[in-house]
């Protein structure tokens, strides 16, 4: 044990060990940032989201308005490899809610443990 | 040198250049007060996430929208059929303005009925009447664009309303259309509304909405301080933020569900010589407003029953403007009869709403 410290304290000082920790909480955030951007981005690889890009030739275009206009056009899905992808994006889009609500409210509850012992500003306790 | 110290580098070239620092320490220091009305703030942020999809949607729809007469509906057949995952963006665009009206709606009647308008908030009040009418004005010329029979009719109808608006009506009706009657013109006037002039409206009139609520601060609901709610608050960054992201991330799915499950379909090309289709209808945020012209009767007493209609709504949004100078003091029993009539607004919309549904 070194001189001058009690039993059951730590040989860092107040700011140190505020400094130590906040620098351990940016290194797991930004790990834990990194991984989750992947998995939130990861379901767009499979599903090759082109919108801005014409998957159709230019013939086939002429073609389909050289037919003659249907009454109502009704909004859907083109095939089944289409429903089964905007189901399967359906489901993973609600999963990811919930996951997310769970992390943000582990994360509010922080944030408002934080403001009541007032850790970012101790000035003002 | 490593990517930290590159990251770090990159940080205080923008710093120097763009001071961000000023506006973090800016948001932490913000408060927002807790009190059993903090529900009705997050409806501002609200409209800002619904208004940004509307604004993506709408810059991919535009890729693909002609506002020619003849190439109009058949762009927009073409969104829905053959461009990849079109129908769903514009699903979302149409969904998302819905909820956008409806929120705009929800935030102006929790401000009208808590009296946040009062002193010195009273053109943060009127600003905010400025965004109700741009949003409804987004509706109104977005519902045109398609060109279908429906859009066709209900532009019609819409447009000929102002024509009963003495002296300055027939003028009016004129510029909505580009001529006397709904035509090539009105599509591409409608067109550079919506996606140009609307827009540059609303950019400007949030802006202004968004810097008086920072200049004066989140209001208290009246009576909160002898309640002592006044000293609950909440630090603006990280706590509120979170938790309005929690809301954003349930509407944003809530409208992407809906967008999905209910996509808006599309009749055929407007025929500008065809009689209007029976049981034409706007959309659910005019309802209230249609059925109140249908009620009047043809002639009140020597005067056309359309003029007096017409002027009794401008008369009710004139006063709902200047709401904040009439209810000038926190006087208790002003501020009840103010909320009684918001809360026979609310009624009247409601029961006019179904009763056209009904009808």
């Amino acid at each position: 044990m070194m001189i001058g410290v009690k039993a059951g304290e730590s040989i860092f000082g107040e700011g140190t060990r505020r400094v130590l920790f906040l620098s351990r909480m940016k290194n797991n955030r930004k790990v834990k940032a990194l991984i989750f951007l992947m998995v939130l981005f990861l379901p767009f690889s499979f599903f090759s989201f082109s919108f801005a890009q014409q998957s159709f030739p230019a013939a086939k275009n002429q073609e389909a308005q050289a037919k003659a206009q249907p009454e109502k056009i009704v909004s859907g899905p083109q095939d089944i490899k289409e429903s089964t992808a905007i189901y399967v994006f359906l489901g993973w889009m609600w999963v990811s809610i919930a996951v997310l609500i769970y992390f943000l409210r582990l994360k509010i509850k922080e944030a408002d443990r934080l403001y009541v012992v007032k850790f970012f500003f101790p000035d003002k306790k | 040198m490593n990517i930290k110290q590159i990251s770090k580098r990159i940080k205080a070239w923008l710093e120097e250049r763009l001071g961000l620092s000023a506006v973090m320490d800016f948001l932490k220091q913000k408060k927002v007060p807790q009190n059993k009305h903090t529900i009705w703030t997050y409806t501002g942020s609200l409209m800002l996430l619904f208004f940004g999809i509307q604004v993506v949607t709408g810059i991919m729809l535009a890729f693909y929208y002609k506002p020619t007469l003849e190439e109009a509906n058949k762009s927009v057949g073409r969104i829905m059929t053959e461009v990849p995952l079109g129908w769903i963006i514009r699903s979302v665009h149409f969904w998302s303005s819905s909820f956008m009206i409806a929120v705009v709606f929800v935030h102006l009647l929790s401000i009208w009925i808590i009296k946040s308008y009062r002193k010195p908030r009273e053109l943060t009040w009127m600003s905010g009447v400025f965004l109700l009418l741009f949003t409804l004005a987004f509706g109104f010329t977005g519902y045109l664009l398609p060109w279908d029979d429906l859009s066709l009719a209900a532009t019609k109808v819409g447009t000929d309303i102002p024509r009963s608006i003495p002296l300055v009506g027939m003028w009016v009706t004129r510029f909505l259309r580009g001529g006397d009657d709904v035509s090539a013109d009105t599509l591409t006037r409608f067109f550079s509304f919506h996606i140009c002039i609307l827009p540059l409206c609303l950019l400007f009139v949030i802006g202004v909405h968004v810097y008086l609520i920072q200049k004066l601060g989140m209001s208290l609901p009246v009576g909160a301080e002898e309640g002592g709610e006044a000293k609950r608050e909440l630090p603006f960054w990280p706590n509120f933020v979170f938790r309005e992201m929690i809301v954003w991330l349930v509407l944003g799915g809530v409208l992407i569900s809906m967008a999905i499950f209910f996509p808006p379909s599309l009749e055929k090309s407007a025929d500008l010589m065809a009689p209007a289709p029976e049981g034409i209808k706007p959309e659910w945020y005019f309802l209230f407003l249609f059925q109140t012209l249908k009620i009047f009767p043809a002639k009140i007493l020597f005067v056309n029953g359309d003029t007096v209609a017409v002027l009794l709504i401008l008369l009710a949004a004139v006063l709902f403007f200047f709401l904040p100078l009439i209810d000038n003091k926190p006087a208790e029993p002003k501020g009840k009869i103010i909320t009684l009539a918001a809360f026979l607004f609310i009624a009247y919309a409601v029961a006019m709403t179904v009763w056209s549904l009904l009808g």
